[in-house]
Order: C-alpha cells, then sequence, then structure tokens
C-alpha cells in the first residue's frame, strides 16, 4: 500500500514541475515511450516554422502511462495535448477530459476525415463527435515460417479459418519432427486479453461480445461461442504451445521452430530483422485468415487535445503539422509506426515493401473495438475465462455462462446511466 | 492544583495553559500531517466502500451510488476473491515460516565464531533485500525460464526434467515463495543478529558445565531467549506477507490461470485498472481486517506462551 502510495506521490511530483519559459505560447504535449523519444526532431522543425510557439515534450513510459493519465486527470495536471493509444479514449471521454474536434476539421485544410482508414478514424469518435486525429495506425497481421509452410506443401499463407487450422496441424506434426522435440504450429495467446485476440475471432465470425448499444453481453449467441470454440480448438489439439514464456522469447522461438505462426503488430516486422537476422527471407506477413470477414483490430495512437486546455489553436496547429504526410513519411522512418494518412502510404517503403502491404489490406478492414471504458474490464474477464477452458478447469460453455454473466454484471452501471439519462454523449 | 493556578484563568482552569499547550504544539505538525495524508483517506476510503465509485464518477460525483453492504457482498461471492485469499495465505502459511527458518539459521550461523569472513557474508546475505525488487525480479524471471533458465539446468544436473516454472499454475506460486524467502529474509536474518547478541554469553558457559550440547543449548537458551524477537520478527512478516503485490506483479502479473493473484494484486487491478474504486476499497478493508484479528491472535498466543 505504501509502495503504491509513494508511487502516485512520485508521478504527482514528476506532473507539477513543468518548467515555463518565456513569453512564448506553450503546448504541453505529452508523448509515449518510443514515439516520444522519437517525435523530437518533427516537434523542434515545427518550433522552427512557428516561432511563437513553445512545445513543452514530455515522454512517458508506455507501462505507466494510463495510471498517470488519469491520477492527472484528478490532479487537474492533464497537458493540453497528448498521444492516446487509441482503446483508452473512451475512458478519458467518461470523464469529459476530451475537446470534441470537429469544428477544428472543417476548417482545416490538413486533416480531411477521407483521408484516414474509416475502422480507424471510427476509434475516435464517440456518439457524433470526433475527439481524436489518428497518428499513427496499428493492426493484426499474420507472421508465418515460409520455409516451413513450403515443405509441408503449401505454397500460401493460409486464407481461412480452415486453412489456418490445417496449417497449424501440418507445422506442429513437421516441426516437431524436425526438431526432435515438441513444437507448435502457432503460438496464440493462452489469456487472449492481453493481445486482444479473442474479438478478432469472434468479429471474423460476424460475432459482436456485446449488444443493445453496448449494453449487454452477446458472449452466448451462436456466432460469438462459435469463435470461442475455434479459438480453443489450437489449444485442445496442440497446435499452440500453453506455456506462456513463448512470449518473451517469441523471437527465438519463431527462429527455432518451436512456433511457426503467430499473430501481432508491425513493430515485429523491424524486431524480426534485427533480433533474429539469419531468418531474414524465411518469413513472411500476411493479411488475418478470414471467415465470414477478416476483421482485425483498429489500433494505434490518436493526437487529442484536452479540454481545459488554454492553447488548443496551438495544439491543433501541432496536430497538422505532424499530420502532413511528409511529416508521418519521416515519422514512419524512425519508427516504423505505420502512416495513419493514407497518401503517405504511396512512397516506396511503404506499399513497394510487400511485408507493409499486407498491412495495408488489412487496415482497411479494421475495426474499432467497443468504445466503452469498460472494454478493459470486458476483455479481461473474457480472457480469465478462455484460460480456464486451456487448462481445462472449466468447459466452453460453463465458460460463456461465466463470461455472460460477468460482462451483464460489468456494464449494469452503464445501463443505469443510460436509463436515467446521465450518460452525456 | 499549582498549575491550575498558575495559568490564573477565570473559567476554571479548563482553558488550556501555556505550558500544557507545548506538547500539543510540538506532536501539532505529525498529527496534522497524519489526519490529512492518512486519517482522512481512511474515513474516504472507508465511505467509498458502500459506494460503486468508478470512472464515470470521476467525471461527476452524482454518478456514484449508495450501494450499502453490495461490494462485500459481491466479494463474497466473487470466486477470484477466495481464488486470492487463498493464494495470499498459501503465501503465507509456505513463505513465512520458510522466511524465518531461513533468517535463524543464516543469524545462528553468522554468529557462531567459528565462521570467518562475518562482514562480508553479512552484505551478501542483505544485498537482496536492498536490491531494487523490479530489477531483481527480471532476474529471476531469466533463472525460471524453462529453455535458458540457470535453475532448470541446475536441476538437470539431479536428473530433473526441466519445468516451465512461471507459466504452470502448480509451480508458480513455490517459483515466486522461493524468490520472496531469498528476496526477504535478510532483513529478518539482522534482526535475529541483533538479538542473539544481546543473549549473555554466561548462560552458554552455564549450560556448557551442565554438560548441555550445542543442540540443547540452541533449544534451552537461544530459542527461549529469542522470544521477544521472534514475535516482532513473525507479526512484521506476517504483515508483510499478506500483502504480497510486486512479485507477483512482475513476474506473472496473477497469472496463469490466477494461480499468483494475490489480495492486494486483485485490489490493485479493481482500483487502478479499471477504476472500481468501490470494490478495490472493500477490498483494502477486508484485508487491514484480516491482518488486524492475525495480528491479535499472534500476540495472544505469544503472551500466552510466556505466561506459561
Amino acid at each position: 500500500m505504501i509502495r503504491i502510495f509513494s508511487l502516485l506521490l512520485l508521478a504527482f511530483l514528476i506532473v507539477s514541475c513543468s518548467a515555463s519559459p518565456g513569453a512564448k505560447k506553450i503546448v504541453r504535449f505529452w508523448a509515449m515511450g518510443f514515439e516520444g523519444e522519437e517525435v523530437g526532431p518533427l516537434v523542434r522543425q515545427f518550433e522552427r516554422q512557428n516561432p511563437g510557439i513553445h512545445v513543452d515534450l514530455q515522454v512517458i513510459p508506455w507501462t505507466s502511462a494510463h495510471d498517470k493519465l488519469l491520477t492527472a486527470f484528478a490532479g487537474n495536471a492533464l497537458p493540453d495535448m497528448c498521444q492516446l493509444g487509441n482503446t483508452w479514449i473512451p475512458e478519458l471521454h467518461a470523464v469529459n477530459a476530451l475537446q470534441p474536434l470537429d469544428s477544428l476539421i472543417d476548417s482545416s485544410n490538413g486533416v480531411n476525415p477521407d483521408e484516414y482508414f474509416s475502422g480507424i478514424w471510427e476509434t475516435n469518435r464517440i456518439g457524433n463527435r470526433t475527439y481524436g486525429i489518428p497518428w499513427y495506425v496499428d493492426t493484426r497481421v499474420l507472421f508465418y515460417r515460409k520455409d516451413m509452410l513450403n515443405a509441408v506443401g503449401m505454397h500460401h499463407p493460409p486464407e481461412n479459418w480452415n486453412q489456418l487450422l490445417e496449417a497449424a496441424k501440418l507445422l506442429t506434426d513437421y516441426s516437431t519432427k524436425l526438431n526432435n522435440r515438441k513444437c507448435y504450429g502457432i503460438y496464440l495467446p493462452v489469456n487472449p486479453s492481453f493481445e486482444f485476440d479473442e474479438i478478432f475471432f469472434a468479429w471474423q465470425n460476424d460475432g459482436t461480445i456485446l449488444k443493445d448499444d453496448d449494453c449487454y453481453s452477446n458472449v452466448t449467441s451462436s456466432n460469438d461461442s462459435a469463435a470461442f470454440d475455434y479459438y480453443l480448438n489450437f489449444f485442445k489439439r496442440g497446435y499452440a504451445p500453453t506455456e506462456s514464456n513463448a512470449t518473451t522469447n517469441l523471437y527465438q522461438a519463431f527462429a527455432s521452430g518451436f512456433v511457426c505462426m503467430f499473430i501481432s503488430g508491425p513493430w515485429n516486422i523491424d524486431q524480426l530483422r534485427n533480433r533474429v537476422p539469419y531468418l531474414n527471407g524465411r518469413w513472411a506477413v500476411a493479411p488475418l485468415p478470414m471467415n465470414k470477414n477478416r476483421a482485425a483490430n483498429a489500433g494505434g495512437s490518436s493526437l487529442v487535445i484536452f479540454r481545459d486546455s488554454k492553447v488548443k489553436k496551438e495544439a491543433w496547429k501541432l496536430i497538422e503539422f505532424l499530420s502532413r504526410p511528409k511529416n508521418q513519411l519521416q515519422f514512419y522512418k524512425t519508427t516504423y509506426d505505420l502512416p495513419a494518412v493514407k497518401s503517405t502510404w504511396k512512397d516506396s517503403t511503404l506499399l513497394g515493401n510487400p511485408m507493409v502491404a499486407a498491412f495495408y489490406e488489412q487496415l482497411e478492414a479494421a475495426r474499432p473495438f467497443p468504445r466503452i471504458p469498460e472494454w478493459e474490464q470486458v476483455t479481461g474477464k473474457m480472457g480469465e475465462w478462455i484460460e480456464t477452458v486451456v487448462w481445462e478447469r472449466n468447459t466452453l460453455s460453463q465458460a460463456i455462462r461465466g463470461m455472460d454473466s460477468d460482462i451483464n454484471r460489468i456494464l449494469e452501471k452503464r445501463r443505469w446511466l443510460r436509463r436515467t439519462g446521465r450518460m452525456f454523449e | 492544583m499549582d498549575r491550575r493556578k498558575s495559568a490564573g484563568s477565570a473559567v476554571g482552569g479548563k482553558r488550556l495553559s501555556a505550558r500544557t499547550a507545548v506538547p500539543y504544539l510540538f506532536i501539532a505538525p505529525s498529527l496534522v500531517l497524519l489526519t490529512i495524508f492518512f486519517a482522512i483517506p481512511v474515513v474516504i476510503a472507508f465511505l467509498m466502500s458502500f459506494t460503486d465509485f468508478d470512472i464515470y464518477s470521476l467525471a461527476n460525483l452524482s454518478f456514484a451510488r449508495f450501494v450499502g453492504f453490495r461490494n462485500y457482498a459481491n466479494l463474497y461471492s466473487d470466486p477470484l476473491f477466495w481464488k486470492a485469499m487463498f493464494n495470499t495465505f498459501y503465501f503465507l502459511v509456505v513463505g513465512a515460516p520458510l522466511t524465518i527458518l531461513v533468517a535463524l539459521t543464516a543469524a545462528v550461523l553468522l554468529n557462531s565464531k567459528l565462521v570467518r569472513f562475518k562482514s562480508v557474508l553479512r552484505v551478501g546475505y542483505f544485498a537482496p533485500v536492498v536490491a531494487t525488487l523490479v530489477a531483481v525480479s527480471v532476474v529471476w524471471k531469466y533463472i525460471y525460464d524453462p529453455h535458458f533458465g540457470l535453475l532448470n539446468y541446475v536441476l538437470s544436473f539431479i536428473g530433473v526434467s526441466p519445468h516451465d516454472w512461471l507459466s504452470n499454475p502448480f509451480w508458480a506460486m513455490p517459483a515466486i515463495i522461493l524468490f520472496a524467502v531469498w528476496k526477504n529474509f535478510g532483513y529478518t536474518m539482522m534482526i535475529f543478529l541483533a538479538g542473539l547478541q544481546t543473549i549473555p554469553e554466561a548462560l552458554y558457559e552455564a549450560a556448557e558445565i551442565d554438560g548441555a550440547g550445542p543442540f540443547q543449548r540452541f533449544w534451552k537458551i537461544t530459542v527461549p531467549m529469542l522470544a521477544p524477537t521472534t514475535l516482532f520478527v513473525t507479526v512484521v512478516t506476517l504483515i508483510g506477507y499478506l500483502q504480497l503485490f510486486a512479485e507477483p506483479y512482475i513476474m506473472t502479473g496473477g497469472g496463469p490461470v490466477d494461480s499468483t493473484l494475490s489480495i492486494v494484486l486483485m485490489m490493485y487491478r479493481q482500483g487502478f485498472r479499471y477504476w472500481q474504486m468501490g470494490y478495490a476499497a472493500s477490498i483494502a478493508f477486508v484485508l487491514a481486517a484480516v491482518i488486524f484479528i492475525l495480528t491479535m491472535i499472534e500476540m495472544k498466543i505469544q503472551g500466552e506462551a510466556r505466561a506459561a
């Protein structure tokens, strides 16, 4: 308790120590982790073009960003603008901290909604308002060992659910024999909430997880439960490992053939190239195998302005600056974060690269998670239940019943706010 | 009487004299700080535990509802809470005696005249206590690694097949306990060492003359003479271990299948990840009650043992 408290106190002290030089307008900008470290040169370029504005950039580690934002909100210490993982927008919207940007977008000649992937743009909209501008985007694709897939006679990546299951089976057998120890066709998280995988499988089967304006659980529906069943099949048949340590050493595991496929995001292209360079040319990425559709999550970060900011106009200028295709491209080249503005993709380093092109196709099919602040709790609960089935503590139907009642309990507050007209949009 | 007269007050000496006010002035700063940073938050948290305070209430206080004892009732019917309770007690019941035993052994050995390089060993045993928990738990994560880990490597010499320590629901808690014992026994050992040094040498000499062997001397002199130290150490370890948090938070995240989820970790998740502050507050008060009851029982048992 004391430890948690002192951490909060420390966070508070750090937050309250922002300097303020000169008579320039100061825009306080929080950026997270690697992006925060790499955005510096662009920010300085912006300052040179706009001598009247000083940007006070603060880099915040991803791991503490979420807690810090909400404690800063509670302590009235939020900055003017911020990079926000787009799944956090509903939470900060629920506390009414975000500035709607619609009028700024309407009069802007730099930011045009048609220039963005629609699924990504949607993650920033709640009700009829837009609260963030996509900065970089992210979704999930299939990473696979091309050489091993060829060896088992599949000369293209799995394109649908049946082929994925088949590929996992063949690769499991092949790699186990080759390495003379138990290996697996695919890595999938045992507790999918860590990587949000279960919902894509539900979506791909036209499931929705939630229904009635995200006020009730829908996991008992046949589409949802069939998707869970499909996911669990990989574990039941021994095609996916139950030991989670495959994640800490995913690159090694992938290189040694301990796992031959996994579902992940764009940062792993660069990671694989650098960490296991000897594997180059023997792996590739492909859009996710589809069932009824190819949905995956619309991830990434957006830039938002906080409601209490006194320099909204200047902050918006910085957002417009960071959204220019030229600057988006420069940012891509230092971070490998995929650009949110579509015209940036025309550059040869992007669409000319088959690895990256797979993401473009997948992004066109991306969808936002349900935009409710309870989502993290919902997905956490689902993950816990799924994990109990993997470890054979429950049957799938028991787990689905448990999930259903847990999710409905979590959403009770939301229903009450709705019913009594307290929810603002 | 004298004092009242010297105050010279007209209202029967009820007003504070300068002399009686002085001590209050001295304790005022810490009293004020304690009230602001301890008493008030505790009272607020207690009230909060009877509401459904959550992220919506952060925006508008009127979105929090008074729910009576519902948080406590939900806690009672939440299987995860009982799982966390079980895990915490598992950790306590195995970990605490083990820590005290290892600490006592180390202290007795270090106190022995036969051991050389005492200060080096003392520093070595105490080093894990002052090492940053986050850093050493990362190191231990590597030690426990199923493919490249040191532990599996060492065990392979005695023919033990490799285990996936941290991602196996059965082994994860023992692995956490082993780590916690290593991390914490140094502190307890130091207190035991201090306790050992207060035992008069004459007692041992007398016993030796009467023909007591080393084991008899240990059981009949060292152990009873250390009783007050043991009480202190037990209470401190009990309170500390019931608040198990950082070890599973960093090493396992409470998994696999919640096999290392502790009460405090559950509270942290509910409070700071899901913003269910009301529910988290009710967990905090249940934990406080458990610690209070256990400490009372502990004091009672030790008190009776001493009286007997």
